[in-house]
């Protein structure tokens, strides 16, 4: 179980770093033209969500790697998981034109259905290291001696 | 033990920060002057203002630019001058580096403006066709074009390392989707933003060049 655990955290956890980096090293104009496309947002929350966002799921995916903070961490990024689900539910039921995710920037393109699938794998993992953390190979650990 | 943790989380926090800021200092981005040849811009060659588009004929997206873009041209027709560069999306389009390949073509023989109307006017027929390349023939000949000089331009292997020479100028430049444009180096992406903060933008590279701006 132990195992199990840290393979979800690692995975989880590089997830959203590779989510959050590869958004930060584009153009901000980017991704504010990708959640422009998602149509839920006033205009003038877009840019500061632009901003900020990848700057929390890198952040939050490295402490979750590390094993740091571990259950807040994954219950943090479970919401943002749980946001994208809906999210991109939303754009398949309402038929946005959407062909591209934007989730991890220019490095990997995914069509919203296998994104939905994707995050609801994600929301899943991180349900679970909220509930029974993970302490293998963790700063948590070492910090807590 | 909380002083531990602030410090844990603010080390880890300053590393991913330097390590950001150094990616993105070592990335930088390509200048916007790097221009390829001449052959597709349209508007005065010193325009104060130069848009650059990076384009994909295939791209729904990219139709729906074409509009504002030319409301942009026609609001501002001494100031300012568009230059189109391919940026052709293989994956999500099967199709959009053959069209890329015969616009290329098309501005060798100074007919570019021409088929890139064609191409977006016709896209939706071109894209669902069986064998779009026919109909990118008819729309070639319809224009006229020397078959001869086509032919070996097509097979000409320089004419695909011109497109791909402006898609990897468009990815350094941050380019991630279709289309984005350049407006003085400011970059918008898609048709909304173009519509929406096109004008200003303008009006401000204007102001700064100490140029008139046309009352609209």
């Amino acid at each position: 179980m132990a195992l199990l655990l840290l393979i979800m955290r690692l995975i989880l956890g590089a997830v959203f770093v590779y989510s959050g980096f590869s958004k930060l090293i584009a153009p901000l104009e980017n991704f504010t033209a990708v959640i422009e496309g998602y149509r839920f947002l006033n205009p003038q929350f877009i840019w500061p969500i632009a901003f900020f966002l990848p700057w929390l799921e890198l952040i939050l995916g490295t402490f979750l790697f590390t094993g740091f903070l571990t259950r807040l961490s994954a219950a943090l990024l479970g919401l943002f998981s749980a946001v994208f689900v809906t999210l991109l539910a939303r754009s398949i039921v309402l038929k946005l034109s959407i062909t591209e995710c934007g989730c991890f920037g220019a490095g990997i393109s995914l069509a919203p259905k296998q994104a939905l699938l994707l995050d609801s794998g994600l929301l899943l993992m991180a349900l679970c290291l909220s509930i029974f953390s993970s302490s293998l190979f963790s700063l948590d650990k070492k910090l807590q001696k | 033990m909380n002083k531990r943790y602030v410090f844990t989380a603010s080390g880890l926090i300053f590393v991913l920060i330097i390590l950001v800021v150094s990616v993105r200092h070592i990335r930088g981005t390509a200048s916007l002057t790097q221009a390829s040849e001449n052959l597709k811009v349209k508007g005065p060659k010193d325009a104060p203002i130069h848009i650059v588009i990076y384009s994909d004929f295939q791209c729904p997206a990219c139709k729906a630019a074409k509009a504002p873009l030319e409301d942009l041209r026609n609001q501002f027709v001494d100031s300012v001058n568009v230059e189109f560069r391919h940026y052709p999306l293989q994956r999500p389009h099967k199709w959009a580096l053959a069209a890329a390949t015969f616009a290329q073509c098309a501005a060798e023989q100074n007919k570019f403006w021409e088929l890139h109307d064609r191409l977006f006017e016709n896209q939706e027929i071109w894209s669902s066709s069986l064998d779009p390349l026919s109909l990118f023939a008819g729309m070639v000949q319809e224009l006229g074009l020397d078959a001869q000089q086509f032919e070996s331009c097509i097979r000409n292997p320089e004419t695909l390392t011109q497109i791909q020479k402006e898609y990897s100028l468009g990815s350094k430049q941050g380019v991630q989707s279709t289309p984005t444009i350049f407006i003085n180096g400011q970059m918008l992406i898609g048709a909304v933003q173009l519509k929406e903060k096109g004008p200003s933008i303008i009006i401000e590279e204007l102001k700064k060049n100490h140029k008139s701006v046309p009352s609209l």
